[in-house]
């Protein structure tokens, strides 16, 4: 018995190990060098949205606009760049294409860009009062449409700008990606923050019983719309690593990687209503996925494939957690109307 | 018995105003608590409880008089203020956040935390532990408030106010939703507290508890203070409350015994021996045609599961119902439905309406089949008719049969529930509190409604916590209490006024 405990507990390590153990099975050069960089590039990527999405479900809400807005506030930082220089006298620094540069201007213009479009999308939800899918697939379709806009659909390229593959490509101590040890750091921090500080009091407490938060002084707007405000700033932290790795920065990308985020969050248990969900359950869900995308990959399996994949396991842990409730919920004797 | 009272009273509120839209609640109330004391409030529904007890948390401004606290004149403009006085407020329903832990509830918002904000989790245990030990309850504050009984969740509600270590405690109708078990529990965990000096404010419906309870009792009426009944001088008896709060108003009603009409002969719906494990026991009863039967008794009586029984919400599991003399067991509403028996529930926002949806849609849906005219699909012309048809019936205030019911009024919102259902034409309807939310007019206008079916032969069950709803419309009222019919009282008998229901309420 205790062991159907640990088993239904470490569901998600398990789902890992027999991805990877499906992994080596199809691959024989699954362990290889190159292959794990690309997993954990992946994690990295897949993990940092997925803590975003899993903060802003975690107060209640949802932000569908966090994959488009990766891919286009680096374009808009780097034309907001250019065009502030040609006001002030300076020359193009977009030629033909290659983007000429400091990587930090880039860097600090992206994440302001990222960040405002999240606090717009705060503002938007929590004082504007507009459902949050409806807020946020907006801003997904403005984000989209400004892009193409200042970018006219054409892809800029990085590669004259000095350490700007650092981010993305470089290894750390030589040994592990980056952006994968950045992405630990990020995950460590907000694990902590929501298991161990007051943070996680006021973000658990405004996404599972607002009204009883409220009644105890606890300013849930304020929360609510700061989750969007961080969920803005990893956004700026993706858009930038894409861009970092790819060494491009194309607009016409579509990555719908909100959708994949969505789905690792509802794969690790992070209730959708809000106030319910472990930071860590997501950490572990963004490497299935990413584990998961890799064997699909290397088995061939298209864009369509995969998409289908996916939602079989979005269904199946949905299901899973569901069961589970059900059975907490029929041991408490209470009645499901 | 010690003398509890001190020369300066905890609390002095003097002659108390206050009024909502020109319309007086409070009328110049004087009342005061002293340490140590469990003073409970008592009137019926309006009687101005709540408004008070708003006034004292610091919900509502006075509009005159003067509240006294622990010898000084205080100024209780919002609850901030009342928090800072360490008047500490545990509402009906628990404001617990589910999701969260016991002891992580208890310090929501006051967490122990380390200067980096590290939150120190064993303190908080450890303390939660000890307050609820304090309280003299048991609890493992590890679990999560959304499993943990209903009791503990009050229990874990007074904790929390404990916290702040109040010098008054406010309990507003806290043992609303326990049954009489829990109830005990809860009061031995009170009169524990008392020792610790807070003066306690208890406010409850339930006299039987009050008596059981409380040192003081303060009756209010109308507004103002009927009288006080202190047990050190008086016997507290659930009698001498009862007319206290209602006087001697022989009121029956509004309608006259012809309006009211003669009960018909034959028999609509039987209900012999109905029994669901916890909820309702031994319910036998019949509905005739031509009547209005009133269901009475506290919230927590299973009146509503009973209802839901009938009509297929849930499921009966002993004894038997007959519909027009055959076997009746929904198991779904449709069954009962298609029998001809339908129900208005409490909730017409979630239940009984699509909120979104124009008023036409919402009369027909229960009666699809009806809107034909002679062809296959719905008529369009024939549906606005019959829903502009039952607009000007009922006089429901709206711009039309397009207009969304999320846009109408309470009452309005309700007549369209009701129309609904008189499209329906079924033989027997429930009703689970006909007129809640509702303004006065149009309580009325319902109240007609449901005499004009009464008159067209049909039977009508209705259940609402205001007995003078029941008395006003029904030819008989049935008293059920902790699920078991206790009582039957015709409209002819002496006994049919609001003080003789309520003292059989209470005498159980």
């Amino acid at each position: 018995m205790k062991l159907r405990k640990i088993l239904r507990q470490e569901l998600l390590w398990g789902a890992v190990i027999l991805t990877v153990l499906l992994g080596r099975l199809t691959n024989p050069y699954f362990f290889v060098n190159n292959n794990i960089d690309v997993i954990l590039y992946t994690t990295a990527i897949y993990g940092t949205l997925a803590i975003a999405e899993s903060l802003v479900l975690l107060v209640g809400e949802i932000d569908l606009s966090i994959g488009i807005s990766s891919v286009v506030s680096p374009a808009l930082a780097i034309y907001l760049a250019n065009w502030i220089n040609t006001l002030a006298g300076g020359g193009n620094m977009v030629r033909g294409g290659y983007v000429m540069m400091s990587w930090w201007v880039i860097v600090g213009l992206t994440m302001l860009i990222a960040t405002v479009t999240g606090i717009i999308n705060g503002i938007i939800v929590v004082k504007g009062h507009v459902p949050p899918f409806v807020a946020t697939i907006g801003m997904q379709y403005t984000v989209s449409g400004i892009g193409y806009i200042v970018t006219k659909g054409t892809p800029l390229f990085m590669t004259r700008v000095e350490n700007s593959e650092v981010l993305g490509g470089s290894k750390f101590m030589n040994l592990v990606p980056l952006c994968f040890v950045l992405f630990l750091v990020i995950a460590v921090f907000f694990i902590y923050l929501t298991t161990s500080t007051k943070f996680g009091m006021r973000v658990y407490s405004t996404g599972g019983s607002t009204k009883s938060a409220k009644m105890c002084g606890i300013n849930t707007d304020r929360w609510k719309i700061f989750m969007y405000v961080i969920a803005g700033a990893l956004v700026g932290f993706t858009g930038l690593v894409f861009v970092s790795k790819l060494q491009s920065c194309d607009v016409t990308q579509t990555t719908g990687y909100e959708m994949t985020a969505l789905a690792i969050a509802i794969i690790a248990g992070i209730e959708l209503n809000g106030g319910g969900g472990r930071l860590i359950d997501t950490v572990k869900g963004a490497l299935f996925m990413a584990v998961l995308s890799n064997v699909m990959s290397n088995v061939g399996f298209l864009s369509y494939h995969r998409t289908f994949v996916t939602g079989l396991f979005i269904v199946l842990f949905a299901i899973i957690h569901k069961l589970s409730d059900s059975k907490r919920l029929r041991e408490l004797n209470v009645v499901e109307v | 018995m010690e003398n509890r009272t001190n020369s300066k009273p905890l609390l002095a509120m003097k002659n108390i105003q206050k009024g909502f839209n020109d319309v007086p609640v409070l009328k110049g109330i004087d009342f005061n608590v002293n340490r140590g004391e469990i003073v409970a409030i008592i009137g019926s529904n309006g009687a101005g409880k709540s408004t008070l007890m708003n006034v004292l948390a610091g919900v509502h401004h006075a509009d005159s008089g003067e509240i006294w606290f622990e010898g000084e004149k205080v100024s209780i403009d919002d609850p901030n203020v009342a928090e800072r006085l360490r008047i500490g407020m545990v509402h009906q329903e628990p404001s617990l956040c589910e999701n969260m832990l016991v002891y992580e509830n208890i310090f929501l918002n006051r967490e122990y935390r380390s200067a980096l904000g590290h939150l120190d989790r064993p303190r908080m245990r450890k303390e939660s532990t000890a307050v609820l030990e304090n309280l003299g309850f048991h609890i493992d504050v590890e679990q999560r408030v959304r499993d943990i009984s209903l009791v503990s969740k009050v229990i874990v509600s007074i904790a929390k106010a404990m916290l702040m270590n109040p010098k008054l405690l406010i309990l507003d109708e806290v043992t609303a939703a326990l049954n009489q078990k829990e109830v005990e529990h809860l009061f031995e965990i009170i009169h524990g507290l008392r020792e610790k000096g807070p003066g306690i404010i208890f406010i409850s419906h339930k006299i039987r508890e009050i008596v059981q309870i409380s040192d003081r009792v303060f009756v209010l009426r109308d507004g103002v203070e009927a009288g006080t009944f202190d047990r050190t001088v008086d016997t507290l008896r659930e009698k001498d409350i009862i007319n206290m709060m209602l006087g001697e108003s022989k009121w029956k009603g509004e309608y006259s015994e012809r309006e009211m009409g003669q009960v018909g002969d034959k028999i609509l719906l039987s209900v012999k021996g109905l029994s669901k494990h916890e909820m309702f026991n031994d319910i036998t009863f019949d509905l005739h045609e031509n009547e209005i039967v009133g269901l009475a008794g506290l919230k927590g009586s299973g009146i509503t599961e009973l209802m839901y029984s009938i009509f297929g919400i849930m499921q009966y599991e002993g004894g038997e119902l007959l519909m027009k003399g055959e076997p009746l067991k929904a198991a779904l509403p449709e069954e009962a439905i298609r029998r001809g028996v339908c129900m208005i529930t409490n909730d017409r926002q979630q239940e009984g309406l699509a909120m979104g949806l124009p008023i036409e849609n919402n009369v027909l849906v229960a009666s699809l089949n009806k809107t034909r005219g002679n062809g296959k699909f719905i008529n369009k012309k024939l549906s606005t008719e019959i829903a502009k048809d039952y607009i000007a019936k009922l006089q429901i205030k709206t711009t039309g049969p397009q207009q969304q019911v999320q846009f109408l009024s309470g009452g309005n919102q309700q007549k369209v529930v009701v129309s609904k259902w008189l499209f329906r034409d079924s033989d027997v309807i429930l009703i689970d509190e006909p007129t809640r939310g509702v303004d006065i007019k149009a309580k009325n206008e319902i109240y007609n409604l449901l005499l004009q079916e009464k008159a067209r032969s049909k039977g009508i069950i209705v259940y609402s916590p205001e007995t003078r709803e029941l008395l006003n419309i029904c030819n008989r009222i049935i008293i059920i209490d902790q699920g078991k019919i206790i009582a039957e009282v015709h409209r002819n008998e002496e006994r049919f006024t609001e003080k003789g229901i309520l003292e059989i309420m209470h005498s159980y």
